[in-house]
């Protein structure tokens, strides 16, 4: 924001098609002083960066990716909107960012942007491709032809970059075309080639290198074989890579919250520091490693151009269920945490299979359900082997990650042909020549996916993990005398709001099999998945959360019957639900962001805790058949 | 044997205007050059084409199908697009190879 004293500054939009290498340029004049936002009602992404051109102060909005002025995405729409003033006023000048090599297609949208009559100029991109490829464009001759300036740059290398900050300082001056080019879009295509004619003196051939790196990466047999490799390779890197930081930030939380207690009296302030706002600050940035992670490699993955190739061989696939190829690599991304998934899907430009994949992405087994389905197995099922290696335990968690994944295929097919069934969008997508990204642009990217994320999601976490605190600390009550502070833990929790909730709740829950310190659990699970696991510990007044709670659920008996709470059916059906269960604020918070409403999260809630109590239902039913 | 009229219609050479004529892009062997024709822009989505750049006239090239022959990756104007079947089918074209040299 601007201080009231200073002179208003000058507003320019960048205005191009997606691979236009607007990013690129966006940076290059901003540097990494971007805000990023969401436009009001829509989930576009809301970029806008302070320069100085010759001292005057601007600000420089990056417009969506657009291919056209007649919208079909809500990315378009947005331009359309800031063209005519709807948001924030109409920039006092435009500069459209075009590809040199696909200037032609370019064209076609800048006839549009010409029809505003708003001070614009043309700045075309990757001159230097277009040179390697054969190609050459007359720039005074199109600059006369069109009427308006135009400077040629090669962004990553910042030629050109100080040339377009002189011109930028001047919009007022710059000169207009000399007639206003016609609407209709065959009529442009000939305005285009009217304009072309004498300009584009040799036509740029085919880009040699990248047809050659495209005979392998997109043989059908070895292209697809890269493809699987790449996606593992891709899993693995964000599971495993982010563990060592993540077990960082895991034990920097907890002895910040040890120091805290050792500091501070005992008390509800030092509980509160410690185990409300410590520990939900750290509920929010032990997720920083795998976001900075996925987004590393995505935007790496993207800029150089293989995202587009990856989303190409995969679309068939995806499209037999409802999505498109894109989705594909968010749906992966899901395996390791929801929350970078869905902030994955961002690259999927229908509205339609974005919201559908968000809608399904927390069906994928996350690594919050490990420790769970680590408990409940390491506790219930027969470390016995079954076919050679395979044995039973790593067989049923290998069943739970497929019963997710199947069912994420199936609502999102289920959804595609029924709720979200209109608006259907034309599948296009350029497949931009190979190009190594900078390192500037990549870190830009990243740093700004993930403050977003912080500021974002990260408050409505922090929100929710202390009014969460707050529900398993209060009303205090004060154990019977002589008890054990393991025990004393146990009176506490069991008294508490969350307590009685899980007391409250026990009827709706008992079909299922769970009692009520399972339903302590679960709404302490609410928060975070893995939290049942630290809150059943507390609730078994167990020492540990390993071999000591283990033991704990193992030989837990109901006091009238003398039946065990955890048997098999229970067991099995509690294993289905975190199947299923939305149990996981971050995950809703981002969601929220993503869909720039809480209709969509409450959605998904809804739908998935159905389908858990459901599935836990019949689980719980087929098993107790199955024994007898 | 033949009426007037059926030969005339026989003899006739094909028209210089080839608005309507050409097959569906989407059925053109992967390698082809060919010309754009006509587009099926009666819906949003097919004017959507001509927005990218699939516009008559053109000059196409099929570049590659995916593993499983299914989206089409097309070159024009400069740079590749890929298309689905079912979009591509709305572009009619006129291969440049199989041009009669008359």
């Amino acid at each position: 924001m601007t201080t009231a004293a200073a002179p208003v500054p000058l507003r320019l939009g960048l205005i191009g098609s997606p691979n236009s290498g607007k990013t690129t340029l966006f940076n290059a004049l901003t540097g990494l002083r971007a805000k990023v936002g969401n436009y009001p009602g829509v989930t576009v992404e809301r970029r806008e960066g302070a320069a100085t051109f010759e001292g005057r102060r601007s600000v420089v909005i990056d417009l969506p990716g657009s291919y056209s002025l007649s919208p079909v995405s809500p990315d378009e729409e947005v331009v359309v909107r800031v063209l005519d003033g709807k948001l924030n006023g109409v920039p006092q000048a435009l500069a459209v960012v075009a590809d040199a090599c696909t200037l032609e297609r370019s064209l076609l949208m800048l006839a549009q942007i010409l029809r505003r009559e708003i001070p614009t100029c043309l700045v075309l991109t990757m001159t230097d491709e277009l040179q390697a490829r054969g190609g050459r464009i007359d720039i005074p001759r199109l600059e006369r032809a069109l009427g308006i300036p135009v400077i040629g740059v090669v962004g990553h290398r910042g030629i050109g970059i100080a040339k377009l900050k002189r011109l930028f300082a001047k919009p007022e001056e710059w000169s207009r075309p000399h007639l206003v080019p016609p609407d209709e879009v065959n009529a442009r295509a000939g305005w285009v080639e009217s304009i072309l004619e004498n300009v584009l003196t040799r036509h740029p051939g085919r880009n040699r290198k990248s047809d050659a790196i495209d005979r392998v990466l997109l043989h059908p047999v070895i292209g697809s074989l890269l493809f699987a490799a790449v996606m593992i390779t891709f899993f693995q890197l964000i599971f495993a890579w982010a563990q060592p930081a993540m077990d960082a930030i895991d034990a920097g939380i907890g002895s910040l919250g040890d120091l805290v207690h050792a500091v501070l009296p005992a008390g509800l302030l030092a509980d509160f520091l410690a185990d409300g706002l410590i520990a939900g600050v750290g509920s929010v940035v032990i997720f920083v490693p795998q976001i900075v992670l996925l987004f590393s490699l995505l935007y790496f993955l993207q800029d150089i151009g293989y995202m587009a190739r990856a989303a190409f061989v995969i679309d068939r696939v995806m499209a037999g269920v409802g999505l498109e190829g894109r989705a594909f690599v968010s749906l992966l991304s899901s395996y390791a945490c929801a929350v970078p998934g869905i902030m994955a899907t961002r690259t999927i430009p229908s509205p339609r299979h974005r919201l559908i994949t968000i809608l399904v992405a927390p069906l994928m087994t996350c690594s919050a359900r490990l420790p769970v389905y680590a408990l409940l197995i390491g506790a219930f099922v027969p470390a016995v082997s079954v076919l050679g290696p395979f044995g039973l335990q790593g067989l049923v968690l290998l069943a739970l990650y497929a019963i997710g994944s199947l069912t994420a295929l199936l609502v999102a097919s289920v959804l595609s042909r029924t709720l979200l069934r209109e608006d259907a969008m034309p599948f296009y997508m350029e497949l931009p020549p190979y190009r190594m990204p900078t390192a500037r642009l990549l870190v830009g990217q990243v740093w700004r996916s993930t403050w977003a994320f912080l500021r974002r999601a990260g408050t409505i976490i922090l929100a929710v993990s202390i009014v969460l605190w707050f529900l398993i600390t209060f009303p205090q009550q004060q154990a019977p005398p002589g008890s054990t502070p393991a025990e004393a833990s146990r009176y506490a929790l069991e008294h508490s709001f969350a307590g009685r909730a899980g007391h409250a709740i026990e009827p709706l829950i008992e079909p299922l099999g769970f009692d009520w310190k399972i339903g302590i659990g679960l709404v302490a699970s609410l928060a975070a998945r893995e939290l049942i696991v630290a809150t059943l510990a507390q609730t078994y007044a167990a020492t540990d959360q390993g071999s000591s709670l283990r033991a704990a659920v193992q030989n837990d008996v109901d006091p009238e019957t003398g039946a065990k709470i955890f048997d098999a059916p229970t067991v099995a059906s509690l294993l289905v639900f975190f199947v299923f269960a939305l149990q996981c604020i971050s995950t809703l918070a981002i969601m929220r962001r993503e869909t720039n409403s809480w209709r969509w999260p409450a959605f998904a809630f809804s739908y998935l805790l159905v389908l858990a109590y459901g599935a836990s239902f019949a689980a719980h039913q087929i098993v107790a058949r199955v024994i007898g | 044997m033949a009426l007037p009229s059926e030969s005339l219609v026989t003899e006739t050479p094909r028209p210089t205007l080839i608005r309507d004529a050409g097959v569906p892009l989407s059925s053109l062997p992967t390698g082809s050059r060919a010309t754009i024709t006509d587009v099926d822009a009666s819906t949003p989505e097919g004017h959507r084409l001509l927005e990218l750049g699939f516009l008559p006239d053109t000059e196409i090239c099929v570049v590659r199908r995916a593993p499983l022959s299914d989206p089409i990756a097309f070159y024009l104007r400069g740079g590749q697009i890929c298309l689905r079947r079912s979009e591509a089918a709305r572009i009619r074209v006129i291969a440049i190879d199989a041009e009669p040299a008359a």
